[in-house]
């Protein structure tokens, strides 16, 4: 990606998708509750604004790639540890679901401890990202369940 | 009730073991939250929130205002002795501080900056003490128009004041918004944007918000600095204050001046303690005698920004307090803190919960002590912690923040939508949006649309009802005026360049 369309891309992104949030709010319903402004103005009204102001990006986006010279960005970012950040966080939430707080927090924290810390990680630091796993886990639960009195997650066998 | 009854009753109420326990609990947590780089003082009491599920409001409000005081000061340890400012709020620490530092005085900035932090910290608390129950008493004749108004000039603020583009900010502001508008509607409760599904109904909340946003966004940001940065802690080893009694007395000036620009910046809405040490640090260089010494370790630069950054903690508590509108992310996780323990900040509060404000008092100025306290003596300590490796350290956090966000309504949704703000904090800081107005907008957008509608309704439609009460039209034209100026700045700044530059701004 030419650095210098930054903002003009995501000024069409950002235009395309409060259209569709435009659109959308012709969803809502009216009530005779409020015939004044009902519940439909207020967000039209922001949809509007971040519309104009996305149209505002791009303009003067497009000014300025005019203007200044190509740049591309010149190394090439490895995106692989911010996949698997995200990735890992939302397979520790659907596994949280369904095989509740204690596994699944115990197997997120030791992968999330690998996929940060330095790689390839040596057997000694991957047994303390276990024993540290499995404490915070732990300490959390018991904290969580008998201390705070809040409910966590739980699994039928747990 | 005014004066000194005031504070009686607020420590009678607070002077017991569990609540000191929970407030010094809440203290070392914050200097710890403030200390460690890229964690603030609104993550801090976003974590510790689900502990406060199950105690009363004042025990709550011990540990959480704990939080929120040491967080502040807790940023200048980092600023000082590694030179990375551990919360935006102290970056102007580094200035001076860490040059002192580096010629062995490190022990000397870290006391000098604890020392002018309690300082300022109580200096605000007074101008608190002094303006809510006088603000709140006005503010009872506030009407839809004037919080309406208020809450646009806070808005307008935030978006033109996060740094960066000003459109980029104006547009976090309103994707913050956008996110209200899902779920039932106020007035009329009818749903919008939910198709269909029935967790959608009660709309996002402000803690998975802002862990998206900053926690999960960190976790990215240090697992990306695949090579980690070993970190130099210069020494520390001193006594006393680090200041004499003359050289207090020939800082007490630039001490007044930063303190007074941090409260009023706190008071301000919308503004915080990121921009207070900035501002803070460029008037008392710009009014010295002697501006070539500062950068290059004089005291008076640090004293400026450490008083600065602390005085907005009693200046943020005034629109919170009296009006509910929080000025800062910290103020807005206290205002949901509140909201929680089914308290709603404003000007009623002061007479229908007397006693947690007067309570809250006490435990300000408290936690402001203990700060001290803690921050001088605990310091060995808290190095050892900054040391733990952000590996470990940031998966743990996301944990409990998963924790909190599920225990909110024990609902997996929570926790699904932090992971749906995290994408979309992700995709802003690529394209360089500032962070902040998405916070704040999601937290005045449901109190600025509530006034708008029931204003409207009560003038039959007629907008110009709200430039006509004398408040609410003021803040109304002062918006306007920011607006303009900010358009014709950014006007002028484009020519400008085009001139210098023969036609080529990069």
């Amino acid at each position: 990606m030419d650095k210098k369309y930054k903002d003009v891309i995501v000024g069409i992104v950002l235009a395309a998708l409060s259209v569709i949030y435009l659109l959308l709010s012709f969803q809502i319903k009216l009530t005779n509750i409020d015939r004044v402004v009902g519940s439909r103005m207020f967000p039209q009204i922001c949809g509007i604004i971040i519309l104009v102001l996305s149209v505002c990006l791009i303009v003067g986006g497009i000014q300025r790639a005019k203007k200044t010279e190509s740049e591309k960005s010149g190394e090439r970012k490895s995106y692989t540890r911010t996949i698997l950040v995200l990735g890992s966080y939302a397979c520790y939430i659907f596994l949280m679901d369904k095989i509740g707080f204690a596994v699944s927090s115990v197997i997120y924290l030791f992968s999330q401890m690998a996929v940060m810390g330095k790689w390839p990680a040596g057997r000694k630091s991957l047994l303390l990202y276990l024993l540290i796993a499995v404490a915070v886990s732990a300490a959390i639960y018991v904290l969580f369940n008998h201390v705070f009195m809040l409910i966590l997650p739980k699994a039928g066998w747990f | 009730m005014g004066g000194l009854s005031m504070f009686a009753e607020g420590f009678s109420q607070i002077m017991e073991p569990q609540i000191m326990l929970l407030c010094l609990a809440g203290v070392i947590l914050g200097i710890f939250f403030g200390a460690s780089p890229g964690m603030t003082s609104s993550m801090g009491i976003a974590l510790i929130l689900p502990v406060t599920y199950g105690m009363d409001i004042i025990h709550g409000m011990a540990i959480l205002l704990g939080i929120y005081i040491g967080s502040i000061s807790g940023g200048l340890i980092t600023a000082i002795l590694i030179n990375i400012p551990g919360t935006p709020a102290s970056v102007a620490t580094t200035f001076d501080g860490h040059p002192m530092a580096e010629r062995g005085e490190g022990g000397r900035a870290i006391r000098v900056g604890t020392l002018y932090s309690l300082l300022g910290g109580l200096f605000s608390l007074v101008i608190l003490f002094a303006i809510s129950p006088v603000l709140a008493k006005w503010a009872l004749r506030f009407s839809y128009e004037e919080y309406f108004a208020i809450g646009v000039l806070s808005l307008t603020l935030i978006a033109s004041l996060s740094g960066g583009s000003v459109i980029k900010g104006a547009i976090s502001a309103l994707i913050g918004i956008l996110f209200t508008t899902v779920g039932m509607a106020p007035v009329d409760t009818v749903r919008r944007f939910t198709f269909g599904i029935r967790d959608l109904d009660a709309g996002f909340k402000l803690l998975p918000l802002m862990i998206g946003v900053y926690a999960v966004m960190e976790v990215i940001k240090a697992a990306d600095a695949a090579s980690q940065e070993e970190m130099t802690v210069l020494s520390y080893k001193s006594k006393g204050l680090g200041v004499s009694g003359k050289e207090f007395r020939e800082q007490f000036r630039n001490f007044l001046v930063s303190a007074g620009i941090g409260t009023g910046i706190g008071i301000l809405p919308g503004l915080g303690a990121a921009i207070s040490n900035l501002i803070a640090y460029s008037v008392s260089k710009n009014t010295s005698k002697h501006p070539e010494q500062y950068g290059t370790g004089c005291i008076d630069g640090l004293i400026a920004s450490e008083t600065a950054n602390n005085a907005v903690s009693g200046g943020a508590m005034i629109p919170l307090l009296t009006m509910g509108i929080p000025g800062d992310a910290g103020t807005a996780m206290l205002l949901a803190a509140f909201m929680l323990h089914g308290i709603t900040p404003g000007p009623l509060l002061f007479s229908s919960h007397g006693h947690v404000i007067y309570a809250m008092f006490a435990i300000l100025i408290i936690a402001n002590v203990m700060m001290f306290v803690v921050q001088l003596y605990g310091l060995p300590g808290f190095l050892k912690l900054l040391m733990i490796p952000r590996n470990i350290l940031l998966p743990v956090v996301m944990v409990l923040a998963s924790v909190g966000a599920f225990a909110m309504n024990n609902r997996v949704f929570d926790v699904w939508s932090i992971f749906l703000f995290a994408l979309v904090g992700y995709g802003l800081s690529k394209f360089e949006f500032p962070p902040a107005p998405v916070v704040l907008g999601f937290v005045l957008g449901p109190i600025i649309e509530l006034n708008f509608r029931r204003g409207m309704m009560s003038s039959y439609g007629n907008f110009a009802a709200f430039f006509a009460r004398p408040i609410s039209g003021t803040v109304l034209v002062l918006t306007l005026l920011i607006l303009a100026y900010q358009f014709l700045a950014g006007f002028r700044k484009r020519k400008h360049a085009k001139v210098q530059n023969g036609g080529n701004d990069a």
